[in-house]
């Protein structure tokens, strides 16, 4: 662990510098007990991959006083004892309607749409972080037989709920917005809802696996979702 | 207390409704929005009887024409602007009584990026998580009316004001063309060779006409920035200076992304932030390297400033 300064008023923990599940438990680890101690001066965390920024108030705090106390936290060794209990079992379309990007992503990686399908299905995901929009899961590591390249030149726009892949990562995006991923399917769930008191389905350290479902059941939740006959938490299975 | 009603007859080139932003939520992606310029705007709303985080008009490089309809007390800050209710030219950095039937008309900016405009009252406007401010890319239905448009309507109660005030010569924006910004090394500073470095804090930088809310760019690369791979993602602050695979520097700003993986090479300190608030395209920068204790005796001098005016 190496801890620096940030900018005037925070503090940049960065461990092995890698994308790792362990790395990243330890990390968000290392936020949640921040969060729940508040060492005075305290605002907040923004916990990454394999770093954490803690922000304070140059006012009430200063770096080193920060740096001695979070120098003394000390984090479990054993992984699994500091893991969220939380599974998401996400329902994805993978029919070519809702996967423009699926059989030409197929044909590049010499493999069958069925065959990306089972493979991108069949994993449990790690939440590694949000970022880049509202609600936008960093989700990995997909098999390496799907490492998928970023388009060359990104989509204008991206309908909310799309699956894309990019390297060795999927996520589903949160919202319409612009998007370099390769589509491979479509979720029905809101991954962001404004209107709800917590906007966000997903948070780091979730697991998440993706269920095939057909276009009949996609279009089946959709509605459900419009008329607010979905629960969301049938989706998430806590304590697993 | 009475209703004053406000009709944006012109927007202007691009005026939001903003606060001091949403703090906190970065890490689900949400960046914290308000004010570029947050003195021009503390300054606006404690010259209205406002408390400093009532919502204000955020007016970048064209204001707009307001009908107003019932008395309002307004103030204007920031960049220099043109000022004209009913046709006649009016002052910043006071407070106004706007006489109901009246029409505002802020004009160009010249020198600088954004003025304020506050207005004394209760806003009776949305607001999401906490904050009035829009998102960029992905704005919530909720916030839709607080970027405002052709024919936008802002409904206001607005409070009798009995104290007329006016601001202080020294803390008014001051237009300078040689402007320094004071920065600290950031986390992958020693990505850049020493002759990155010279050039980073010696040779001026000009202002790319692509800056906005999100992030205020230089058109000069840093020459033969060698940056192969790209990083971990990792969080960005406002303030952070991060160079794209040019060697492009670009300043992040309230609307920029929550996480990317350009090298954060330094960080403007954050009493120079309302400096960046007010650059405008073309004009020339020069960044200079400072220590953490520097910043933040700096930072401790703007508090104690804010806190005087608010």
């Amino acid at each position: 662990m190496d801890i620096i300064p940030y900018g005037d008023h925070a503090i940049l923990i960065k461990f092995e510098n890698k994308i790792d599940i362990t790395v990243n438990q330890k990390v968000i680890a290392l936020s949640n007990i921040i969060k729940n101690t508040k060492p005075i001066g305290y605002r907040y965390c923004i916990p990454a991959y394999c770093s954490l920024t803690v922000v304070f108030d140059p006012l009430k705090t200063n770096f080193q006083k920060l740096k001695t106390k979070i120098s003394n936290i000390q984090i479990k060794k054993d992984p699994t004892k500091f893991e969220v209990a939380r599974t998401l079992s996400i329902p994805v379309c993978y029919d070519n309607k809702y996967a423009p990007d699926l059989k030409a992503f197929a044909k590049s990686k010499s493999l069958s749409t069925e065959e990306i399908i089972s493979i991108h299905s069949e994993n449990i995901y790690h939440v590694y972080m949000l970022g880049f929009l509202p609600g936008f899961a960093y989700l990995g590591k997909c098999d390496k037989s799907i490492k998928a390249n970023r388009l060359s030149s990104p989509r204008l726009k991206v309908p909310a709920g799309s699956v894309g892949l990019a390297g060795l990562q999927t996520a589903i995006y949160p919202c319409e917005s612009p998007g370099g991923w390769q589509l491979i399917g479509r979720t029905p769930i809101r991954i962001f809802d404004e209107a709800a008191e917590n906007p966000f389905l997903f948070q780091e350290g979730d697991k998440v696996r993706f269920r095939q479902i057909s276009e009949e059941e996609y279009k089946g939740l959709e509605v459900d979702i419009i008329l607010d006959n979905f629960d969301s938490e049938i989706i998430i299975d806590v304590g697993n | 207390m009475w209703e004053t009603r406000l009709e944006f007859t012109r927007p202007g080139l691009q005026t939001s409704i903003q606060d001091m932003g949403r703090e906190g939520r970065q890490s689900q992606g949400v960046p914290r929005g308000g004010v570029m310029d947050t003195r021009s705007m503390l300054i606006a709303n404690s010259l209205v009887g406002n408390a400093a985080n009532n919502p204000i008009l955020e007016i970048a490089l064209i204001g707009p024409k307001i009908k107003v309809t019932g008395d309002a007390y307004i103030a204007v800050t920031g960049a220099p602007i043109d000022i004209k209710v009913n046709g006649v030219s009016s002052v910043m950095y006071e407070t106004l009584h706007i006489q109901s039937g009246s029409t505002i008309e802020l004009g160009a900016i010249s020198d600088g990026a954004r003025s304020y405009l506050a207005i004394n009252g209760e806003w009776k406007i949305d607001r999401w998580q906490g904050s009035c401010s829009p998102l960029p890319i992905i704005n919530p239905k909720s916030l839709l009316s607080n970027q405002i448009l052709k024919n936008s309507k802002l409904i206001i109660n607005t409070q009798k004001l009995i104290n007329k005030k006016n601001c202080p010569p020294n803390l008014r924006f001051r237009f300078d063309t040689q402007m320094t910004l004071s920065v600290l090394q950031g986390p992958e500073f020693g990505l850049l060779s020493s002759v990155n470095q010279k050039y980073f804090f010696e040779s001026a930088f000009t202002i790319h006409k692509n800056s906005n809310r999100m992030a205020v760019s230089m058109i000069e690369c840093i020459p033969n920035f060698e940056n192969e791979h790209e990083l971990i993602s990792s969080a960005n602050l406002i303030g952070t200076i991060q160079l794209t695979k040019e060697g492009q520097p670009m300043i992040l700003m309230n609307d920029g992304g929550t996480t990317g993986g350009y090298p954060r090479i330094a960080n403007v300190i954050t009493a120079d932030l309302p400096k960046i608030a007010q650059l405008k395209t073309g004009q020339k920068i020069k960044f200079q390297l400072v220590d953490l204790d520097f910043a933040v005796n700096e930072y401790k001098k703007e508090k104690e400033l804010l806190l005087s005016i608010a």
